[in-house]
């Protein structure tokens, strides 16, 4: 027997099809209340695997002043501030020289006190853009963010980048590009693997150990 | 019709050539177009333990999702649809997740850990495993044969594979004409010759045996 419930599911099938944005809630208001939940399932279950609306431009106007879609497309192209330029405006802002900020830094993140000299010159490191900084420790993001009173959002959106250079594309674009490079690659390969000369210690990996 | 695979597709054209601007307008227009998907995922979520979002957080959501999907364009490096969809479908989960962490992880009355993955498995979804094997599947079938024709048609062939593993005619003839043909309950029952009604009951159960095809799919 053909219910309600299978016919709403279906006009709410047909509505979305078609590209009219129909409201999920307002669909459910229509079934008693003890059949909201099955239907619930029902149409996320289709919306999962339906095929994307054919919107118009009126709809798609419509979607993009939905607040949600407002605030997530303003919240995106707020491009982040360069990763030197965050960290010296707030450390600036907060009259903090790179010296305090690294003593504050070894003691909330449970350092030895003496890294303090090395977290300093790795600061002022990041500071003059020596660093690439998409290799910074989650853990330091989120001690910075705190010490510099900004939000972790915005320090891990200045650490990233919009799309890194992509070098396969251009290496498979090359005929003999494998003949050419095999040479530099195995000399790559050698220094790899190499045993570092340096004292790495757990600042190193804070500020260069990766993600 | 300009489906996810159009989308995808010139988005990657636009990112491998470096074309960054195109690139990132192009994702915004896709995501754009997913954003009542995204919508009804946060408004359907529900946790581990069994209990949904909250209605008033469902907003809150949406827009933490919309905004890690227009950031996914960063690194996204799929080639279609599929793979579009499945990344935006752990992306909602991850911040229905998160929205639940903020909002509701002091309540005493929310069975189990919000840390849970559906269904006790290690993935995001109950169908993220369906489409990654399909994906494979399929990789390893068009691996010789690739071509841009063949691209625009996996995310629709996904449907239509999980379809034809529906044993009942009635059933499987209602969804191809939903989901491929896209028509109305009112031009199926035309086209089949049945009862508008008989069309609605079809759906219904329809779409239950699909789910349950693509959760048995991804054991």
């Amino acid at each position: 027997m053909t219910t309600d419930r299978d016919r709403i599911l279906s006009e709410f099938i047909d509505a979305w099809n078609a590209g009219r944005r129909p409201s999920i809630d307002e669909y459910l208001a229509r079934v008693p209340e003890p059949e909201r939940e099955g239907l619930l399932e029902d149409i996320t279950s289709y919306i999962s695997w339906a095929p994307t609306p054919a919107y118009d431009d009126a709809a798609l106007a419509q979607i993009r002043a939905e607040p949600a879609m407002a605030a997530a497309l303003s919240g995106y192209r707020k491009r982040p501030a360069s990763w030197p330029a965050l960290l010296a405006a707030r450390r600036q802002a907060l009259a903090l020289s790179a010296d305090d900020l690294a003593a504050r830094l070894v003691n909330v993140l449970g350092l030895a006190s003496q890294r303090r000299a090395k977290t300093r010159d790795y600061l002022e490191r990041a500071e003059r853009g020596e660093l690439d900084a998409s290799r910074f420790a989650p853990r330091l993001l989120d001690a910075l963010a705190e010490l510099l009173q900004t939000s972790r959002r915005e320090l891990r959106g200045a650490a990233g980048t919009w799309m890194p250079v992509r070098a396969a594309p251009a290496f498979r674009a090359g005929d003999d590009a494998a003949m050419v490079t095999r040479e530099h690659l195995e000399l790559m390969a050698d220094a790899a693997a190499a045993p570092s000369e340096d004292d790495w210690d757990e600042v190193d990996d804070l500020f260069r150990g990766g993600r | 019709m300009a489906d996810d695979d159009f989308f995808i597709r010139r988005f990657a054209r636009a990112r491998d050539t470096g074309d960054d601007e195109a690139a990132r307008q192009i994702w915004e227009d896709a995501c754009l177009r997913k954003f009542d998907l995204v919508k009804g995922l946060a408004r359907g979520h529900r946790f581990p333990g069994g209990q949904w979002l909250p209605v008033p957080d469902a907003e809150d959501a949406v827009t933490e999702a919309m905004e890690r999907i227009l950031k996914m364009g960063e690194n996204f490096r799929g080639t279609t649809g599929a793979e579009f969809r499945a990344a935006i479908k752990r992306a909602v989960w991850f911040a229905c997740m998160d929205t639940g962490r903020d909002v509701l992880a002091h309540e005493k009355h929310i069975g189990g850990s919000l840390d849970e993955r559906y269904d006790d498995s290690a993935e995001a979804g109950p169908h993220d495993a369906a489409v990654e094997r399909y994906l494979r599947e399929r990789a390893d079938v068009a691996a010789d044969a690739r071509s841009d024709d063949m691209q625009s048609q996996r995310a629709e062939e996904l449907v239509r594979w999980a379809i034809a593993q529906i044993t009942n005619e009635g059933y499987r003839a209602v969804l191809e004409l939903t989901y491929i043909d896209r028509l109305s309950g009112d031009e199926i029952a035309a086209r089949l010759g049945v009862d508008p009604n008989n069309v609605y009951k079809r759906r219904e159960r329809g779409l239950k045996k699909l789910e349950e095809i693509l959760r048995d799919h991804r054991s």
